[in-house]
């Protein structure tokens, strides 16, 4: 699809699950009402796991599950956090759902499986690719379109997860 | 307005969640017997049934005692929408009750239209704190024609609870959707009133409605979803095929104005002064009136057929739009 945004990427990788939540923390002090991501992988490549570390260092007490059957969920942290999971539905049907009110919303978003609903996303936005080395570590590629997820990715590009926020 | 009807007037119960409004009325007919309009922002899930229920309590109806209920069923927030038509849909299955759907526009309109022109006097007011777009084209001679013919009808006969509800304008210039005759349709300038929804991305829900002379507000733009900048060309276009006689006086262009000012202005280089900006919120006494005329003139649907509008792009245009 046509991106018009300028982009900046970065590689991230993990070797453990803490290395995951140390991502998913660094993302979470920088969200703002409105902040936009979206996540891909295959099945187990950690989306799930990365979407908790995210909600806890948003500040979201207790469970948050994979909303792969109810679709959308909403919990309450430091700002609201709309935990989506698209795997189930196609195009069309998300654009009945009123994803805009969200997207555009007060809280930050996190979209799994966001590749299907490609047509429907904000243009700024940040994009996560999660996928599983021969050695089992994770390459998280993020991408980011527009500000400030662009301003994010080089700064990971430069001193990593590792900051002082 | 009905001496002649002799049949026990009829109570109505009107919902609209559309917008951050949450908007309930209870009607007697056209006549508003308690409404509440209040910022609910996300939560209308939360609030709507205790509204009803303190509405009703206000109004001393009864849920048995009601003959309708009538819903916005859009366009705006989808999540929104869909509490109120559900509500309405389950109250009206329950109860068996005929159910109406209005557009949320119309009342939108209505609101704008009612609260940026109530009078003369509260016009001038109205306008100073509005955004008077600048003049390229004065109509002003015709805007005071046009502003003491539309001061003919009232809802001066609506009753409002104390207590529970914001007290609004009884006089002053004022539509309503249900005809009234004893006006002589002459040649009297109309408005044009553009209610505006946010729809993010640069678009807007809206449409067309206009003034008849008699206040009645007539849609003739249908409630779509649409790229403001899109919609004022439209506008212009429309305006600029009409002769001088059949251009509306003034065109107000109500609700979520803030975001669009800049595009409006575009309107505004044409119609100069006609122009008028004023942001307003949808109110339940509008959507009271909306909703009860929908009911009176029969417009009701069996409570399982009842849909949303929620004015979505084909498939084509939604294609076209997200490319360019």
């Amino acid at each position: 699809m046509a991106q018009s945004l300028p982009q900046q990427t970065a590689d991230f990788t993990s070797r453990s699950l803490e290395d995951t939540e140390r991502l998913a923390a660094f993302l979470a002090s920088r969200a703002f009402p409105g902040t936009m991501i979206t996540l891909d992988g295959d099945l187990g490549a950690g989306k799930t796991h990365f979407s908790k570390a995210f909600a806890k260092h948003l500040g979201v007490a207790g469970m948050v599950n994979s909303p792969t059957f109810t679709i959308i969920k909403e919990y309450e942290g430091r700002m609201p956090f709309y935990h989506m999971d698209v795997y189930r539905i196609h195009e069309d049907e998300a654009a009945e759902l009123g994803l805009d009110e969200y997207f555009f919303g007060q809280g930050a978003t996190l979209v799994e499986w966001s590749s299907r609903i490609e047509d429907l996303l904000p243009e700024q936005r940040l994009s996560l690719h999660i996928t599983v080395n021969a050695d089992d570590s994770r390459t998280i590629v993020c991408e980011g379109y527009g500000d400030p997820y662009g301003d994010w990715c080089t700064e990971l590009k430069q001193n990593g997860v590792n900051d002082n926020s | 307005m009905s001496e002649m009807n002799e049949q026990p007037r009829k109570r109505f119960l009107v919902l609209d969640t559309s917008t951050a409004a949450q908007v309930v009325a209870v009607m007697d007919e056209e006549n508003v017997l308690a409404a509440e309009s209040s910022n609910a922002d996300r939560n209308h899930s939360v609030g709507l049934m205790d509204s009803i229920a303190r509405m009703l309590d206000a109004a001393s109806v009864s849920r048995r005692e009601l003959d309708g209920i009538a819903v916005g069923v859009g366009p705006g927030s989808y999540t929104g929408i869909r509490i109120a038509v559900t509500t309405a849909k389950t109250l009206a299955w329950t109860l068996q009750l005929p159910v109406a759907g209005f557009s949320s526009l119309a009342a939108l309109a209505l609101s704008g239209y009612r609260q940026a022109g109530s009078s003369s006097e509260s016009t001038t007011a109205v306008k100073q704190s509005s955004t008077r777009m600048e003049a390229l084209d004065h109509g002003s001679t015709e805007d005071a024609i046009h502003h003491t013919g539309e001061q003919s009808s009232t809802i001066a006969n609506a009753q409002y609870d104390e207590t529970e509800t914001q007290p609004i304008e009884t006089t002053g210039h004022t539509a309503h959707l249900t005809t009234d005759t004893q006006q002589m349709p002459s040649a009297v300038t109309t408005s044009w009133i553009v209610p505006l929804m946010d729809a993010r991305r640069g678009q807007v829900y809206t449409g067309l409605f206009t003034t008849t002379g008699t206040g009645v507000l007539v849609c003739v733009e249908a409630d779509r979803i649409v790229l403001m900048d899109d919609w004022m060309d439209q506008l212009i276009e429309r305006y600029d095929a009409l002769s001088e006689q059949e251009r509306p006086s003034s065109i107000y262009i109500v609700g979520d104005t803030a975001l669009h000012e800049q595009r409006a202005a575009k309107l505004a280089e044409l119609a100069g002064d006609r122009v008028i900006l004023f942001a307003c919120s949808l109110e339940a006494e509008d959507a009271g009136m909306v909703g009860a005329a929908a009911l009176l003139s029969g417009q009701s649907e069996p409570a399982h057929t009842l849909l949303p509008n929620y004015t979505q792009l084909s498939e084509a245009e939604a294609n076209l739009l997200r490319h360019s």
